[in-house]
């Protein structure tokens, strides 16, 4: 049960995480799968190789990932000029490079990293890993931040202002480079504490991206190109699904099934739940 | 008649834009559809060529039922048309702006095309001699080789006539052919109008501009979505409701 | 958009085209240029018969034929992020009667193309809804259905490890060589008058503007429908080819990330050119084979910083800065000629 929940928060994070970079800087992020793994096998090296305790490795990555997120904006995705086709090599190439790299070094073995907290705690009859509530406590709180972030921070009014028109915004002297570099500091940073999550919840593979990457871009698509609410909503609709129907359905059927059921929206309403317009 | 409305009505959510509006050009007339701004003029347009779905009521071509056409179906059926803004097939030059619209006279079917058979090829050297002569007519020839984002706006408008024209249409739909153009362009363009007429096309024309009346035979006047007033240009000019329409009721007295 | 039109004569030569194509000579480096390519592939066997650069080849030229297909279906304005899947339907409608029935690969390869040509012409109808980023992502799902019903059925697709035993259709790898290589030129051919014909001409007017196009009679869910067609024959047809090649029809070859890398190939080398693709494969394909072979597990990195770099250096791809080039070198003297001519006015 507590899986599904913490499923739905890790799509809802990456959902949210992929948004922001599409809506501000109009990039399909295709890395954002490889960020995701890089995070969750840069957060177990630093516990497993390093020895750091999970509550420094955590933020630790999430740091790094967001740091990441400014340099890949200022240096792979500022001097494409947002078109679409550099943009798509300049991910694929991004996330080609990080894959190989932990595929090189690590190998396709799966690996897990070890629960921050052991132990169990029980709720009501159910006794439920207690690293797993926090987990949950964490990424509840975070998201909740954001939403704080977005509707009332200032830089949260200017993201807002870009996304809706950028020149515009330009000439209320919002610095679109500023809200860019944020947009993928967030973003990155989002992916990673998905990353993160999930690689303690399941075990690790260079490859696990590629599969998250698909169920992001359903996520988003369900939810309407450029819908902040549509995401939660439609998050915790897939984290049932994905977390609760593999019990009793094979795998590959439920992937199946999900993927028509998106295919089958987007032929009735290309605007997907929650999209405006 | 060759084209007719009745009770032509598009609502769009609550709003009605275009309401119980009949219309009708006879073969080898110069029609004028006038009104002010948002008054739902290009919103016909739409409907009779099809990119818009009718609410309710018909339209009717060389009596055929048109109402439920697809655009290219209408275009088909011989009337052409263009466009307030963005006219033109961007990234090709003049010329093939024109050889592209030639799609149905002379027709090549498919096997033809990609076969390359000499009919195919007949019927290319003839768009591309039609293509130079209308040109021509509209005075681009100059210009053929110019990619057609380069070119002036009144050039470009020029070009979507051409285009149009190209469709060997029996009616033809003007939708604001003088927005944005200078004097000596307007004339051109009247200029241009008159001698399509006098080929034998028929044209509807959408404008502000009260200029185009002194082309008209006949002109309809539209004002929230209806027919306030239909006449020669000279009854329309004088009819005081037209007047309070463009100029707002206080100016009538 | 045709090289035909490029130059053209002023209206009265107009009537004597045909006698005098202007255009013809600049055509001609080009055409010897692929034609002298064409004579040294074609004997190249002679050289590397049965080595691993043989093998390299013969991917090539079915990848050529795939990422060429990708953009007959792109000029029409369809990023169509499903290529792989319509070389997966082709795969697998020859692989499951070839295996399961054991018909003839020569019956079943045209079956796997026509297949994927049905199921594209007939998937595309509901797409001619979609436009832009709307039609990429929806084609996106399309493919990962593609691949998920096929891990899902069961036996009869051999689900996520793939259906192995495929009839091969030579023992001799010389044979498969030619094959590839003369489908690649049949391919090529027909692209090339899809392209560069009346057929192409609309479906560069759709891609433009739907509704211009429209308003001239070239409708737009009939030509988006056609485009998607051809494309998947070939896409279909070379999938086909692939799996009776490799004896085995596997969905991870079939994948998003399969198609992604079919895209690269086009952006590498230029989507607006109709040698783009073969270029991107030469660049993406045959030179890390050929040349970094040794790298092994690192040769990601050579593919990956060939991406970056042509992201950064060239917008258009390795064709546009061909074009940009040449455009340096030969359309001087042209511009001036048309300076003087204005002048002259």
């Amino acid at each position: 049960m507590i899986n599904v929940v913490l499923l739905g928060v890790v799509y809802i994070l990456m959902g949210v995480g992929f948004a922001f970079i599409l809506n501000l800087l109009g990039i399909f992020n295709l890395a954002h799968g490889a960020i995701f793994m890089s995070a969750a096998y840069g957060c177990y090296l630093l516990v497993v190789k390093l020895g750091l305790p999970g509550f420094v490795a955590f933020p630790l990555t999430v740091l790094a990932a967001a740091a990441f997120g400014v340099l890949v904006e200022r240096f792979l995705f500022r001097p494409m000029k947002a078109d679409f086709n550099r943009t798509m090599m300049v991910c694929i190439a991004l996330s080609t490079i990080l894959v190989t790299t932990f595929n090189r070094f690590l190998g396709t073995r799966a690996l897990s990293i070890p629960p921050f907290l052991a132990g169990t705690t029980g709720i009501g009859p159910y006794k439920v890993q207690t690293d797993r509530i926090l987990a949950f406590a964490i990424g509840v709180v975070i998201l909740v931040a954001i939403i704080l972030f977005v509707d009332r921070s200032r830089w949260g009014a200017q993201m807002q202002a870009v996304t809706q028109n950028r020149e515009g915004a330009a000439l209320q002297g919002i610095r679109f480079g500023r809200v860019a570099a944020i947009a993928c500091a967030v973003g990155f940073g989002l992916a990673a504490i998905g990353g993160v999550f999930m690689g303690s919840l399941y075990n690790l593979t260079p490859f696990i991206g590629d599969v998250t990457l698909i169920k992001v871009l359903m996520l988003v698509i369900l939810a309407g190109l450029g819908s902040f609410n549509g995401i939660f909503y439609v998050g915790a609709l897939l984290g049932v699904l994905y977390g609760a129907l593999p019990v009793v359905l094979n795998g590959a059927v439920v992937d199946a099934l999900a993927s028509i059921m998106v295919l089958a929206l987007l032929v009735i309403r290309p605007r997907g739940f929650f999209g405006h317009e | 008649m060759l084209l007719e409305t009745r009770a032509l009505t598009k609502r769009f959510g609550g709003l009605r834009a275009v309401n119980d509006f009949d219309i009708c050009v006879a073969e080898g007339e110069i029609v004028g559809l006038i009104g002010p701004n948002g008054a739902g003029k290009s919103t016909v347009f739409n409907l009779i060529t099809g990119v818009l779905p009718v609410t309710s009521g018909t339209i009717t071509f060389q009596g055929k039922d048109i109402t439920r056409r697809q655009p290219e179906q209408v275009a088909a059926l011989g009337i052409g048309r263009t466009f307030q803004l963005n006219p033109l097939f961007h990234e090709f030059t003049v010329l093939e702006n024109v050889t592209s619209s030639f799609q149905l006279h002379p027709y090549s079917s498919l096997f033809d095309i990609f076969f390359n058979t000499p009919k195919y090829r007949r019927n290319e050297a003839f768009i591309r001699e039609k293509a130079y002569e209308i040109l021509e007519l509209v005075g681009l020839s100059k210009e053929a080789d110019e990619l057609a984002k380069n070119l002036a706006h009144g050039h470009q408008k020029m070009l979507g006539v051409a285009r149009a024209l190209a469709t060997k249409p029996t009616l033809l739909l003007l939708d604001e052919p003088l927005a944005g153009m200078n004097p000596s362009e307007i004339q051109h363009s009247l200029d241009t109008i008159r001698g399509m007429r006098d080929n034998g096309i028929t044209v509807l024309i959408v404008e502000h501009n009260m200029q185009i009346l002194s082309l008209c035979d006949r002109v309809v006047v539209i004002s929230f979505g209806e027919k306030i007033c239909e006449g020669s240009p000279a009854e329309v000019r004088a009819n005081s409701e037209v007047i309070s329409a463009y100029f707002g009721a206080d100016y009538v007295c | 958009m045709s090289e035909v039109t490029k130059i053209s004569p002023a209206p009265e030569e107009a009537a004597r085209i045909e006698e005098a194509p202007k255009t013809r000579p600049r055509r001609w480096p080009r055409l010897s240029m692929v034609g002298a390519l064409a004579v040294v592939l074609a004997l190249l066997p002679l050289g590397i018969s049965g080595s691993y650069y043989m093998h390299v080849l013969i991917l090539a030229f079915m990848y050529v034929v795939i990422a060429s297909s990708w953009r007959a279906i792109s000029i029409s304005g369809q990023f169509n992020i499903a290529i792989g899947a319509f070389m997966g339907i082709g795969a697998y409608a020859t692989a499951i009667p070839s295996v399961w029935l054991h018909w003839s690969p020569w019956v079943t390869i045209p079956l796997g193309a026509v297949a994927a040509t049905i199921v594209g012409a007939a998937l595309a109808f509901p797409f001619a809804r979609l436009r832009t980023i709307y039609y990429a992502m929806g084609t996106l799902f399309l493919g990962y259905v593609v691949i998920n019903l096929i891990t899902a059925g069961g036996k009869t697709t051999g689900m996520s490890t793939g259906l192995g035993g495929v009839q091969p259709l030579f023992s001799d790898r010389t044979y498969y060589y030619y094959l590839t290589f003369g489908l690649m030129i049949v391919s090529m051919l027909c692209m090339y008058r899809f392209e560069f014909s009346r057929i192409g001409v609309r479906m560069k007017a759709v891609a433009q503007s739907h509704e211009v196009a429209a308003s001239v009679g070239i409708g737009e869910r009939r030509n988006r429908i056609l485009a998607v067609a051809f494309g998947s024959f070939f896409a279909g047809l070379m999938g086909a080819v692939y799996c009776h090649y490799q004896g085995v029809a596997s969905p991870s070859s079939y994948g998003l990330g399969a198609t992604l890398w079919i895209i690269m190939y086009i952006l590498v080398g230029g989507i607006n050119s109709f040698w783009g693709p073969a270029i991107g494969v030469g660049i993406l394909l045959i030179i890390p084979e050929f040349f970094f072979r040794d790298l092994k597990g690192d040769l990601p990195y050579v593919t990956a910083a060939m991406l970056l770099i042509i992201a950064f250096t060239m917008p258009e791809g390795i064709a546009g800065l061909v074009k940009l080039v040449r455009g340096r070198i030969f359309d001087r003297g042209r511009r001036e000629e048309v300076r003087a001519d204005a002048s002259g006015d």
